[in-house]
């Protein structure tokens, strides 16, 4: 045990025996029950913020509290250990239902603060503490009931009182935004110090008279809540309750009666509902900005991405704009060339070949691009069908894969392709095969092989190249649509996300692999 | 004159050479910016059309070597980017939006080389 240590138990413990010589102060029908028990709060407050270590401080002060009172060690042994239980008690049922000692920032919690630990508790502590009472003859069976309820109360009092002020001003609360200014601060005192001179003051006429004024006492104690958080909230309940056991136990304010019993529980009434509402509206309090800070971050969230999407929709219409204009630049060319041409001479068959081959090709991809702008709305807005039917996807790969072949004949493409059976649509199955040759013919390097085969009841299917392969930072996004890794004549960055929906449509799936010895190994899997 | 193409895409260079050729120039050729700055110093062109979006050296990058090596030429930008930088900002002749008609095109380049060659004197 270190010295800090030390120090802390002997600071709990000298709190705990003046909370108690200040309830004993307090003491109205026997000599150890009091109308509030401040220790409660300490012990519950103490277990909770420094945790269970602090029982001996707790059950000396205890012991010590009783004994310098009653002189009788034996009944402060058992009236000790019952305290300490409470503590105990209260702690652990505050940290496993009540949120702990963040029991006071959420309505439900201080809700269930009030019924299991501030009410609850306390039973431990009247049970033990009346039956040691009597086992020492120092408590007649007739009096049992009131005495129980007594300690009860008092208890109960401690716990709602002491223990949320101690740990409201131990645990830091969320700042309140609209906190109010210092010189409302200083009104507010000043308006709480009127009014609880007047409702509860000895020296004030209307607590002398016991006017039934205590109604009074709730716009002070909302305000500060309200304005200023549940902290300087609970400090202006005990306050007030301060003082309403102050004028109480001289016998003025609005809760005394003829009958010391009924005069106990309207105060502890009192007390209750004070605290109770106050601790309540706090978090209220607290729950309604954490609510409008939330939303705000939502708000933000969509914002951010609302823009996001803006942006990525601009990008992408300034890649189309560029990705269109670039056939329409060669077809413009060649009809300015051939409509030049033929102004003057005869066009000579040389140059109308070499003008009438792009007008071709490029006519071609411009209606690719469109093709692939048009699937790409379709495929987004769900509204792609298929036109499925019984296929060989061996015979159709071969298909596809002997097209480019003719096309580039200086790329070596090697077919390995097995009959297997699936329900595809065979264009759409078509233009994802082409779609990744095209890849590799573009971005890969070396021999280009294409395989279709049978593999644990599903069709797979892949083209692999020889290539350097795709960048690292590439590779979580090849998918994404509009993604392209080689920034410029890339395309519109389209081919393999509609390649991946349009597999996926067909209830597969497509995935790259990067082989050891270097290249691209797209895989197609589909069911068979 | 010569002139020489600097454009990634084959088609668009293809064309150009033969209507260049058609008006009696001579062209070079090249598909992104590294091949253009060695043909620019092997070749000596009298106009440079370039292309602003290449591989492994962008137009806007070779027209700063090009300057930064002594290069005098006049270079026409040709490109298809939605708002393409001005003339002046890129530090070279003439900025021709993709498409351009051929006859504008021409003219651009005749002019160019005449103010270059009129600052030279």
């Amino acid at each position: 045990m270190s010295v800090r240590d030390v120090v802390t138990l002997l600071g709990v413990l000298a709190l705990y025996v003046g909370a108690g010589k200040l309830g004993l102060a307090l003491a109205t029908i026997n000599e150890s029950a009091t109308a509030i028990w401040p220790p409660t709060g300490i012990a519950i407050a103490a277990f909770l913020l420094l945790g269970r270590r602090m029982w001996p401080a707790i059950a000396v002060g205890a012991f010590a509290v009783n004994v310098t009172t009653t002189g009788d060690a034996v009944s402060s042994l058992g009236i000790a250990l019952g305290n300490t239980l409470e503590g105990l008690a209260g702690a652990y049922l505050a940290e496993r239902f009540a949120g702990g000692r963040r029991a006071f920032f959420r309505l439900a919690m201080v809700l269930r603060y009030v019924v299991l630990v501030a009410l609850g508790a306390p039973v431990v502590s009247a049970s033990i503490g009346v039956a040691t009472l009597i086992a020492t003859g120092h408590l007649a069976l007739r009096d049992v009931g009131p005495v129980w309820i007594t300690w009860w109360i008092g208890d109960a009092g401690g716990a709602m009182l002491v223990a949320p002020l101690v740990i409201l001003w131990a645990v830091p609360a969320p700042m309140l935004r609209s906190a109010g200014s210092t010189l409302e601060l200083a009104a507010f005192a000043l308006a709480t110090g009127a009014i609880g001179y007047v409702v509860f003051a000895p020296s004030s006429a209307f607590a002398a008279a016991h006017e039934p004024i205590g109604f009074l006492v709730f716009p002070v104690l909302m305000w500060p809540v309200v304005r200023f958080g549940p902290r300087v909230g609970m400090t202006t309940a005990a306050a007030l309750s301060a003082l309403a056991v102050y004028g109480h136990v001289r016998g003025v304010g609005p809760w005394v009666r003829p009958d010391a019993n009924e005069s106990l529980l309207l105060l502890a009434g009192f007390m209750a509902t004070a605290v109770m509402t106050s601790l309540a509206v706090g978090a209220i309090v607290i729950e309604r900005q954490r609510a409008e800070e939330s939303l705000r971050a939502t708000e933000e969230h969509l914002r951010r991405a609302e823009e996001s999407k803006v942006a990525a929709r601009d990008e992408f219409l300034q890649v189309a704009a560029h990705e269109l204009r670039t056939p329409l630049t060669s077809l413009q060319l060649a009809t300015d060339l051939l409509l030049k041409a033929s102004a003057t001479d005869p066009v000579r068959p040389d140059l109308l070949r070499n003008a009438l081959a792009p007008i071709a090709s490029q006519t071609k991809r411009l209606n690719d691009l469109v093709s692939g702008l048009l699937d790409t709305v379709r495929i987004e807005a769900d509204r792609m069908d298929l036109a499925l039917s019984h296929q060989d996807l061996g015979a159709l790969t071969e298909r596809v894969a002997r097209e480019w072949q003719a096309a580039t004949p200086r790329r070596e493409i090697q077919v390995d392709a097995r009959s297997v059976e699936a329900t595809v649509d065979p264009l759409r199955y078509e233009q994802v095969v082409r779609n990744l040759i095209d890849n590799a013919v573009k971005h890969g390097g070396g021999r280009i092989e294409i395989g279709v085969a049978q593999d644990d009841g599903r069709a797979q299917v892949w083209v692999r190249d020889h290539g350097a392969g795709i960048a690292l930072e590439h590779r979580d996004h090849i998918f994404d649509r509009f993604y392209r890794a080689n920034g410029h004549g890339g395309g519109l960055g389209l081919g393999l996300h509609l390649s991946k929906r349009i597999v996926e449509l067909h209830g597969g799936d497509i995935r790259a692999e990067f082989p050891s010895d270097g290249g691209t190994r797209m895989v197609v899997t589909l069911p068979a | 004159m010569k002139v020489l193409v600097a454009d990634d895409e084959e088609p668009i260079r293809d064309l150009l050479r033969l209507a260049l050729e058609a008006e009696g120039h001579s062209v070079a050729l090249a598909a992104d910016g590294a091949e253009a700055l060695r043909a620019a110093s092997g070749e000596r062109p009298d106009v440079i059309l370039l292309d602003l979006k290449m591989p492994v050296m962008d137009g806007r990058e070779f027209a700063a070597r090009y300057y930064e090596s002594g290069g005098d030429a006049p270079i026409v930008v040709i490109t298809a980017v939605q708002r393409p930088s001005d003339a002046s900002e890129l530090g070279v002749c003439a900025v021709v939006p993709k498409p351009f008609e051929l006859d504008a095109l021409l003219d651009t380049i005749a002019r160019c080389a005449r103010r270059a060659a009129a600052a030279a004197t």
